[in-house]
This record gives structure tokens, C-alpha cells and sequence, in this order.
């Protein structure tokens, strides 16, 4: 019986090795040949700093270090706040990626743009206009004070530091998992309710395990970046109430202990290393049902009365939570220094010459912020186009490891990034001390998986046939990849160096500690400012973060325009 | 055009065998061959070796008796349209149909003339500015073929070409694509798991199972001659009776008794094609000996076509049968007598 026989074999559909298969090592190698010398050297030099200050093994500095309980402490309390910022984010998140799944309300767009742009938001604007909500001196303060009632101190504690970085995560948690409940197919969850699950049994056995593995990404996102936070720490912290991050960098610029700073830095790698890994597994398990999302994702629901008072609920705690803290920015930008009016005379010092050598001057900081985010992002997208593609080339196991491999630089804190800079380039044909182009390589190596993903969710998603296509109609596999790969993943390139840009931006961390005052960039004349007495000087540091907040969010928004398809990763 | 010649080829290893195995055919220059084969018969696996995206493990792949081998896909000269198409969704009709032409660096007057000629030809000259995602499944098959055929390839690779359409337009496109190919004397192979195509479209059928070619030859020899009884199987015929032969007739409980034209006696099994055979009252002139059983019978209308069930049990085979009795047909669960010309019958040794 043919027919059988062929309808049996036919349930294993044939998919012999490609022997023509477009090769993956050819691209991840000159990424690769990159990623030794300016990632995989500075952190063996810190390990090495750690483990032999002197130059022989010697376990003294990892004993003064864990040892110690000061260090101890700033661990818990690293720890503590990243496991608290985290499930605040979930708990924030989760029902706002709900109602933006689900639920058409009015105003859904612009709320939908609204709640990507904090993630990109430079750190320091961000501490900033926390700290001008609900700091001393705060917008929330003042309102407490016409309401007659007692001022409250929530600078300097943990409490302002937990809603920063809500602030900023809550989107990660609203994009990752928006993105994949949107695209359930609805008819498992119909299945379910006809089977006898009740609503809250459906959202048990069906929705939260096919959610389980984007919630558990965003998660492990949001936990690394809370881990190793820097510039709100560094603001809104107050005395004892610093990351490993901020300990580090006062270890660092001062120079001094340099054993103690190589230790915390591993200690903390190693954290975020393993955070990540778990991270990348998920994030393989929740690329499957993307790349085949339903055609028929469920539309838009005109909605039941609970759902319109969650989603007005949702809309004003969003509210709240992201255009409070920078409309306070804008408004201190506006006020500081006016004695109760309104001035621009802050936006004018923004752009002053404070003809003092010791200062930052602000012309030649954002002259020097705009040159290193562009040079960054021409780098990060040739690294991550090549990156990107040689993981979409490589099959199985080697596909794991190569986007392990290739992700590294995301596990790598910032500050700890330029401390292994600052140790590793200093001498013989590698004395870049002083050097901008160590600011340009960090940033670089920090925006790169942003194109890496953004390149990648798209070149998973593409059919393999197309290429292929190319190939019968007579064009080599460098004219298919420039005629059919490149313009199908141009806009997500595109994306993908809009967001290295601004992350260039506003980058801190690294920055701060390779930093001279010849080429500051914006954040780093911010904070300069923001570290010298009066009210002058405040306002200056307010306006130059309103100026770095518009430019940074106009970049997201028209990113926002630019991404057609709204793809779940990042 | 050119002859194409597949030698031998092997390739690949799934589900403890080999997904090609020592296939070979030749399609003349300008013929038409159509792959004839279950799914997993290894149809597209053949196809993609002979484009090039497939570098065999053994075998040879020649074009005019030149091994083409060694060439890259797009060195090959040879057209293939996918099963999906694979229409190049960030280009418009015209850009698909000129991508070949723009490759091979054809100049932009001859290129343009070119691409209207082939809408003409596919019947699709107002879509030219159209996207392809806002096609229909009828046009997006129109612009494959006019993609394939555009750098006017030796040999071209239809990949189930008519596969993703109902049945009305398959119909219709069916012969469309009968009238371009005989027009342009192209030499074509074409993949189909569905007979009807295969023999609207070629002029040759090659019958695959499991990687291996059962037969190959021209259509009509194929059809009327199948070497084996699998051959016929795949061909529409149906297995009428099979066991022991015995002084001139062999008998399948459930079924009957067939007569066999040798005396041989030994064991034998008789096929028929259902356009050669009629339903009959049991004991009518005409009755073989051979009986089924009624399932149904449609329409209601003055020609009455019977679904009959041959033989029980797991090896039980269904025909549509045309019922040629004076009265209404028996009831479903009826035996009736199967009509069938002897000269129609084949036998295969067993």
C-alpha cells in the first residue's frame, strides 16, 4: 500500500543538510576577532588585578573584600533592590501589558509611545527628575506643603530609588510581554473556557505558562539593569545605600584600590552573567512562537466595564509614574533660580561658556556627546548586522552559543567596563589613556546588542526560501544577501542604530570613568554641574537634561515610526 | 532549452532511509516531466539538487550531457518556481518578475520589455505596480512563474505549481499553464503529489516512492501500462481481486472470482481502472464475479454515480462506479456486481 506507506513517511518532512547553506562563521568571526581585544582582555585584566594585584596569585584582595562587611552590605542591598525594583516592575508591568494587549481605549497609541520612551531615557535625567518630583525641594513636596500637610524625605532612601527604576523598566516588562499575549492565539484560551475553566483558571493553566517564558526574559532584564544601576543610584542614593556599581567607580576614579574594585567588578559579573544566561535560554524558548505568531492574533476588543476601569486604572498610575517625574524635570528646568517665576535663563547658561578651565563647557559637550553616539552606532551596526546574521546562519546548539557568545558585552556593567578600559589600555602599544576613542569603543560595545536584537528578530522570521530564490534567479550569495536580506532587514537596522545612538546618548556609567574634561559628553557636564553649589548651577544641570530628555525621546519616537512590526524582543 | 539528465542521485537520510535513492531520468529538450509522488517521496529534495541548493551526496545532475555540478545555483541557468513562491515581499510585481533579468546586468530598455512581455504572457499586465502581499493566490502563482521564466532559463522547476489554490482556479490555471508551456517549448519538470495535474500538464511521468523511481516513461504508457502494481496504484487503478490463481480464475474471499487470461495456476493479483468498470445488479450478463458492497450513491439526478467498497477489512479499496442497472440502485450495505471489460484488466504476478 503506496499511499500509506508514503503518508507515514510523509509526517517526518524531509529536511536534509544544506549543503549549500549560507555559512555562519564567515560573519561572527570579525565580530569575534573584535570582542577578544577590547572585551575578553580588559575583564581577564581585572580578574587578574583581583586574583594577583602584585603579579603572583595572591588571595589577600579577594579576602580584604569579601572579608569585609562594608562590602557585604552594599551586596545585600545591591541584590535586595534589584529583587525589589523587579517585582514592582511585574507588578506594574503585567497588567499594563494586559490592557495594551487587549483593550482599545482611547489614546492607546499615544500611551503606547509614552511608555517605550523611559527605557531609553539617559539615567541621569532620569535621577534628575525623580529628584525634582520628589526630592526636598520637589514638585511633591510643594503640593504636600498647599495641601498643608508635613513634607516628606524619600531622597536618599530606597523608596526614590525603587521608583526610578519602575520608571524606567516597566516598558521593558510592557514590550516583552505585550508583544508575545497579543499574539496568543486566542483560540487555546476559547478551547479552555469551553473545556469549564472559569476566566481566572484560563489565565492559570493557559495564559500564564504560554506567558511564562516572556515574563521570566523581562524579568531577568529588568533585574541586571536594576543589579547594576549607576547614575540613579548615584544621585538619588543616599549614605550606605549604593550598588556594587557606584562602589566600584569610587574605587576606580580614586585609583587607589585598585584589588578591591577588580574583585567587586568579577563578583558582580559573574552575577549578571548568570542572570543572563538564564535569560538567553528563555528568550530562545519565547523566539519560537513569534517567529510563527498567529495570523489571526486577536483583535482589539470593544471592552467590558472592568477591563475600561483596569485600563483607566493602568493609564493613570502610568501617568503618574512616567510624565510626573519629567514634567518635574521641565519644570524645575524652567523655575530653579527664577524666585518664583519663570526664567530661560538656565537654557541659556546650557549653552554658555562658564570660562573657567575647571568646568565642563556645554557647547563642546554635546558637540562631543553627538560625535560619540554617531560613531558608536556606525560601529554597533556593522557589529551587529554581522552579529546578528552569523546567529540567524547557525543552527542548534552553536545558534545558543554563538548568541551567548556574541550577547556578552550586555553582562558586562558599564562601570566595570570602563574600569577594565582604564587598567588594560594604559601602556606600550595599547596607551590609550586619555583617549576618546576608548568612550566610542565602550559605547560601542554597550549599544551593539540592541542592534544585534533588533537585526535578529527579524532575520529569524525571514523565509529561507527568499535567499534561495535569489540564488535560482542568478544572483551570488553576496548579491542575495544585498538585494533580498539587506532590504528586508533594513528598517530593523535602521531601529536597531537609532537605539545605539541615544543609548550612546545618555550613557554614564562607562563614560564617567573614562571621562576628561577636553571631551565630556552631556550626562558627564550634568552631573559636573549638578556636583557644584547653587541654584545656578542646578538650573544649568536641570536644562541640559530637559535639552538630552527631548533629543533622546525624539529619537525614540521617530524610531517608533521607523519599526513597522512591532517585534517582541527588546 | 536543453535536456536534462539526472543520474543516480542520492541524497540525504531520514526515518532510517534515504530520502533520494539512485534516482534516475532524463527529460528531452522542450518535453514536459512531471515528478509524480507521495509527500516524503523526495520530489522537492530532486528538484532543489537540480538547482543547485542541494549539493547531492552521490549522483550527477547534466544539462546537453554537461555535468552542472560544480556550478553554483546562480551559475546554473536553471528557473525555479517554489512550492510557496517565495515572492519577494519588499519589491512590487515588476521588481520580482525583473530580479533574474537584473542579475544577469540585462540593460534597462530590454529588461523593461521584457518583464511586460511576461505579465502579457501570465495574464497579469495591470498588476505591474501592484505588491505582492495584495495579490491573490492565483496572481502570486502568475508572478512566480513569470519570475522563473523571465532570464529565460534552460530548464525550468515547477515545485507543486498549482499547489496552494482551490479547485476552481486550479482548473483554470491548469490549463493556462498547459497552453504557456506547450507555446514556449520550454523543457520543464515539473512536482506534484496529485495525478490530475501531473497528467494535464507533461508530456512524461516519472512515478516516485520513497526516493526510489518506480517508473519512468511517456504519459500515456505510464497510465495505461503500470509495470507494478504500486505504479498503478499511484495511477488511479484499484486492485480488483488477488490470491491463487486456479483453472483460469482467481478468487478473493469477499470480492469473488475474476477470470485470468493464462492457465498458470500460482498466486496473482488482477487491477482495474474504475473508468473501465460499472456498477450492476448481482446476476446481470455483464456481472465479472467479482462483487462490492454500496456505501452511498450520488446524485440524485439521472446518472448515478455509487461509491462501492471492494473486499472488507483493513485491504478494503472505495471507487466511484457508474450504475448501470435498469432500476434504482440498491441500498447502501447492498452488494452489487462489478462490470468490467477483460481487456482493460492487468495482471501482476505476485
Amino acid at each position: 500500500m503506496i499511499g500509506a506507506a508514503g503518508r507515514a513517511n510523509g509526517a517526518v518532512v524531509a529536511t536534509p543538510r544544506r549543503a549549500d547553506a549560507p555559512r555562519a562563521w564567515p560573519w561572527a568571526l570579525p565580530v569575534l576577532v573584535l570582542l577578544v581585544p577590547l572585551l575578553l582582555w580588559p575583564l581577564a585584566t581585572i580578574l587578574w588585578r583581583g586574583l594577583a594585584p602584585e603579579g603572583v596569585p595572591d588571595a589577600t584582595a579577594i579576602g580584604a573584600v569579601l572579608g569585609d562587611g562594608y562590602y557585604w552590605e552594599r551586596l545585600v542591598f545591591t541584590t535586595a533592590q534589584a529583587v525589589a525594583s523587579t517585582a514592582v516592575a511585574l507588578l506594574v508591568g503585567l497588567p499594563a501589558a494586559y490592557v495594551f494587549a487587549h483593550i482599545r481605549f482611547p489614546g492607546r497609541a499615544v500611551a503606547r509611545a509614552l511608555v517605550t520612551v523611559p527605557f531609553v531615557l539617559p539615567t541621569l535625567v532620569v535621577a534628575l527628575a525623580f529628584q525634582q518630583l520628589v526630592g526636598p525641594d520637589g514638585l511633591l513636596n510643594d503640593a504636600l506643603a498647599w495641601f498643608g500637610l508635613g513634607r516628606i524625605e524619600v531622597v536618599g532612601t530606597i523608596w526614590a530609588i525603587l521608583a526610578a527604576h519602575v520608571f524606567y523598566n516597566v516598558s521593558i516588562v510592557i514590550r516583552l510581554v505585550a508583544g508575545v499575549w497579543a499574539n496568543l492565539d486566542p483560540r487555546t484560551e476559547e478551547a479552555a473556557r469551553l473545556l469549564g475553566a472559569g476566566r481566572w483558571a484560563t489565565l492559570r493553566e493557559v495564559t500564564l505558562p504560554a506567558l511564562a517564558p516572556a515574563i521570566a526574559s523581562a524579568a531577568a532584564l529588568v533585574f541586571v539593569f536594576s543589579f547594576t544601576s549607576f547614575g540613579v543610584v548615584l544621585v538619588l542614593g543616599g549614605p550606605g545605600l549604593d550598588t556594587l556599581e557606584v562602589v566600584i567607580y569610587r574605587l576606580a576614579i580614586r585609583l587607589v584600590e585598585l584589588p578591591a574594585a577588580a574583585v567587586l567588578s568579577t563578583v558582580q559579573i559573574a552575577a549578571t552573567v548568570a542572570v543572563l544566561g538564564a535569560y538567553s535560554l528563555l528568550q530562545r524558548r519565547t523566539a519560537r512562537p513569534l517567529a510563527q505568531r498567529s495570523e489571526r492574533a486577536r483583535p482589539l476588543r470593544d471592552t467590558s466595564w472592568a477591563e475600561r476601569a483596569l485600563a483607566l486604572c493602568v493609564a493613570v498610575v502610568l501617568a503618574l509614574l512616567i510624565v510626573a517625574p519629567l514634567a518635574a524635570l521641565v519644570h524645575g528646568a524652567f523655575t530653579v533660580g527664577a524666585s518664583g517665576g519663570v526664567t530661560a535663563a538656565n537654557f541659556a547658561r546650557a549653552f554658555e561658556d562658564p570660562g573657567r578651565l575647571s568646568f565642563v563647557e556645554p557647547l563642546n559637550a554635546m558637540r562631543w556627546s553627538v560625535t560619540f553616539a554617531g560613531g558608536a552606532a556606525l560601529i554597533a551596526v556593522v557589529l551587529g548586522t554581522l552579529a546578528a546574521t552569523a546567529i540567524a546562519r547557525s543552527r542548534g546548539r552553536l545558534a545558543a552559543l554563538a548568541d551567548g557568545l556574541l550577547m556578552a558585552p550586555l553582562a558586562v556593567p558599564a562601570v566595570v567596563l570602563g574600569f577594565g578600559f582604564l587598567i588594560t589600555f594604559n601602556s606600550g602599544l595599547t596607551d590609550l589613556r586619555g583617549s576618546p576613542w576608548l568612550i566610542v569603543i565602550a559605547h560601542a560595545l554597550i549599544a551593539y546588542p540592541f542592534v544585534l536584537r533588533a537585526a535578529l528578530a527579524v532575520l529569524r522570521t525571514l523565509d529561507p526560501r527568499l535567499p534561495e530564490a535569489a540564488r535560482v534567479l542568478g544572483a551570488s550569495p553576496l548579491a542575495a544577501w544585498r538585494y533580498v536580506e539587506l532590504p528586508l532587514a533594513w528598517r530593523a537596522l535602521l531601529v536597531g542604530a537609532g537605539f545605539a545612538f541615544v543609548v550612546s546618548l545618555g550613557e554614564f556609567g562607562a563614560t564617567a570613568v573614562l571621562q576628561r574634561r577636553e571631551f565630556a559628553t552631556l550626562p558627564v557636564a550634568i552631573y559636573t554641574s549638578l556636583g557644584r553649589p547653587g541654584l545656578a548651577n542646578l538650573g544649568q544641570a536641570l536644562a541640559m537634561a530637559t535639552i538630552l530628555m527631548t533629543v533622546t525621546a525624539t529619537a525614540l519616537l521617530l524610531i517608533e515610526r521607523v519599526r513597522y512590526r512591532d517585534i517582541g524582543e527588546f | 532549452m536543453a535536456t536534462l539528465t539526472v543520474r543516480d542521485l542520492t541524497h540525504g537520510y531520514e526515518a532510517g532511509r534515504r530520502v533520494v535513492d539512485g534516482v534516475s531520468f532524463e527529460v528531452a529538450d522542450g518535453r514536459v516531466a512531471a515528478l509524480l509522488g507521495p509527500s516524503g517521496s523526495g520530489k522537492t529534495t530532486i528538484l532543489r539538487a537540480i538547482a543547485g541548493l542541494e549539493r547531492p551526496e552521490g549522483g550527477d545532475v547534466l544539462l546537453d550531457g554537461a555535468s552542472v555540478l560544480g556550478r553554483a545555483p546562480h551559475r546554473r541557468g536553471v528557473g525555479l518556481m517554489f512550492q510557496e513562491l517565495a515572492l519577494f515581499p519588499h519589491l512590487d510585481v515588476r521588481a520580482n518578475v525583473a530580479f533574474g533579468l537584473r542579475m544577469a546586468r540585462w540593460p534597462r530598455d530590454r529588461r523593461e520589455r521584457r518583464v511586460d512581455e511576461l505579465l502579457a504572457l501570465v495574464g497579469i499586465e495591470s498588476l505591474g505596480e501592484r505588491r505582492v502581499d495584495a495579490l491573490s493566490g492565483g496572481e502570486r502563482q502568475r508572478v512566480g512563474l513569470a519570475r522563473a521564466l523571465a532570464p529565460e532559463p534552460a530548464v525550468l522547476l515547477l515545485d507543486e505549481p498549482l499547489g496552494a489554490l482551490d479547485e476552481a482556479r486550479k482548473r483554470e490555471l491548469r490549463r493556462e499553464l498547459r497552453a504557456l508551456l506547450e507555446r514556449l517549448e520550454t523543457t520543464a519538470l515539473l512536482v506534484s503529489h496529485d495525478l490530475r495535474d501531473a497528467q494535464a500538464l507533461a508530456d512524461d511521468l516519472v512515478v516516485l516512492d520513497a526516493g526510489r523511481v518506480l517508473q519512468a516513461g511517456p504519459m500515456r504508457t505510464v497510465l495505461a501500462e503500470p509495470v507494478s502494481p504500486e505504479v498503478a496504484s499511484m495511477v488511479g487503478w484499484v486492485r480488483l481481486a488477488e490470491g491463487e490463481a486456479r483453472h483460469g480464475r482467481v478468487e478473493e474471499e469477499s470480492v469473488g472470482s475474476v477470470a485470468v487470461p493464462e492457465p498458470g495456476d500460482g498466486p496473482v493479483l488482477v487491477m482495474a481502472h474504475p473508468s473501465a468498470m460499472a456498477a450492476l445488479p448481482v446476476g446481470d450478463a455483464r456481472d465479472s464475479g467479482a462483487h462490492g458492497t454500496v456505501i452511498g450513491a450520488q446524485p440524485e439526478g439521472p446518472l448515478r454515480v455509487l461509491e462501492v467498497a471492494i473486499g472488507t477489512g483493513p485491504s478494503t479499496r472505495y471507487v466511484d462506479l457508474r450504475w448501470e442497472g435498469q432500476d434504482e440502485p440498491p441500498l447502501p450495505g447492498k452488494p452489487v456486481a462489478l462490470a468490467v471489460d477483460p481487456a482493460t484488466l492487468r495482471y501482476y504476478e505476485r
